[in-house]
């Protein structure tokens, strides 16, 4: 054998050996747990980060990373990691509740704007049903709505065809219904224009320059809307609607 | 709510013989006739969903029996359809009489079918 062949064996075998020995995710995420029991919060959150860095996205992860960081008294960290967890499965109640206690945490109080009534419903419904069930009533009522027609259109019966025509009419409009639904949730899932204040306390300005007039201060852990970036500056936008230019790094996206 | 024509065939077929009615008033025999005739014929298709290419009254009427409409039924509309077929070739038979006759049992034909279609045999 050739030193060549040799070579790719030894190789093939460190690569094997190498594979075995290696943590699996499931490993690494019990170590992270052991340690935060035993309440090293900052040795768990570097076994988590090591997970998430490998580019898994798991809800249960960034929860736990997320209630290290709240023992580790990170708030920012902790709303980032749950508001995270919340994206990956939405409506948890064990997630909405920590992210509701955490909230209670950070030093603003801001009076979200009223909603159009019509984007409030959709949103409440939409929170109400998951994303799945939303799914598969769409796929049924589209399908409905096709046997429905080909009924109307196929049957000489005329007790059939009444029939099969409300059926075909309350199946376009669940269909709408559900379309619209569908659309809102998948928008929400995957805009990733959230993000949170990192910083302890935040000048935000009118405008992209640090000599420009101051337009308010925020705290650590308020949720923002990033709507604009113009070099290392990022335009936010709060829930009661002020509109300021903080730094980038003053805040992380979700 | 909107219709198929198959639902609005039997209304659409009385507004046609309606139509005949104030026709043969007015003594337009040649219209009247026509009238008649395609009231019979859309109905059916309508009905019976033919396009009107493929339309065969022999088909037409196998179809209406397998539908569970009465024989007699189907006699009287052969009948009329007859009719009109034949005082178009043969004019001299053509009395008013007969042409009253004709409207009612086209009438009595498809107000028939309209009850009987599509229903379960009563035997």
């Amino acid at each position: 054998m050739s030193r060549f062949q040799w070579l790719m064996i030894t190789a093939c075998l460190l690569f094997i050996l190498q594979n075995s020995f290696a943590q699996t995710p499931d490993d690494v995420f019990t170590r992270g747990n052991e340690l935060y029991r035993a309440g090293k919060y900052q040795e768990a959150i570097r076994e988590y980060d090591r997970i998430l860095k490998q580019g898994i996205a798991s809800a249960e992860v960034y929860f736990n990373l997320g209630n290290a960081h709240y023992r580790n008294e990170q708030l920012a960290q902790a709303i980032l990691a749950y508001e995270r967890a919340s994206q990956l499965r939405p409506n948890d109640p064990d997630i909405e509740h920590n992210l509701k206690l955490v909230y209670l945490k950070t030093i603003d109080r801001l009076e979200p704007l009223p909603e159009m009534f019509l984007i409030q419903w959709i949103r409440t419904i939409g929170s109400l049903v998951s994303t799945d069930t939303v799914r598969m009533s769409f796929f049924i009522s589209w399908i409905l709505l096709f046997v429905s027609l080909a009924l109307m259109y196929l049957v000489l019966r005329s007790e059939i065809i009444r029939i099969a025509r409300f059926v075909f009419f309350a199946s376009l409009i669940s269909v709408v219904i559900w379309a619209v639904m569908m659309g809102f949730q998948t928008f929400q899932e995957t805009s990733h224009d959230k993000a949170i204040i990192t910083s302890h306390t935040v000048t935000a300005k009118s405008s992209p320059d640090l000599k420009s007039v101051d337009a308010f201060v925020i705290h650590e852990g308020v949720k923002v809307r990033v709507t604009d970036a113009v070099g290392d500056w990022v335009k936010i936008t709060l829930v009661d609607g002020k509109v300021g230019w903080i730094l980038i790094e003053q805040c992380e996206r979700i | 709510m909107p219709r198929l024509l198959f639902e609005t065939a039997g209304r659409e077929a009385s507004r046609r013989l309606k139509k005949a009615r104030a026709m043969l008033e007015q003594g337009e025999s040649e219209n009247y006739y026509a009238e008649v005739l395609k009231a019979l014929t859309e109905y059916l298709e309508h009905k019976l969903r033919t396009p009107k290419a493929t339309f065969v009254l022999e088909d037409a009427l196998i179809q209406l029996r397998n539908r569970n409409v009465s024989n007699e039924v189907i006699q009287l509309l052969k009948s009329c359809l007859e009719q009109v077929e034949f005082i178009r070739y043969a004019p001299a038979s053509d009395t008013t009489e007969k042409r009253k006759e004709l409207l009612d049992n086209a009438a009595k034909a498809i107000d028939g079918i309209e009850r009987m279609f599509g229903k379960r045999s009563a035997a």
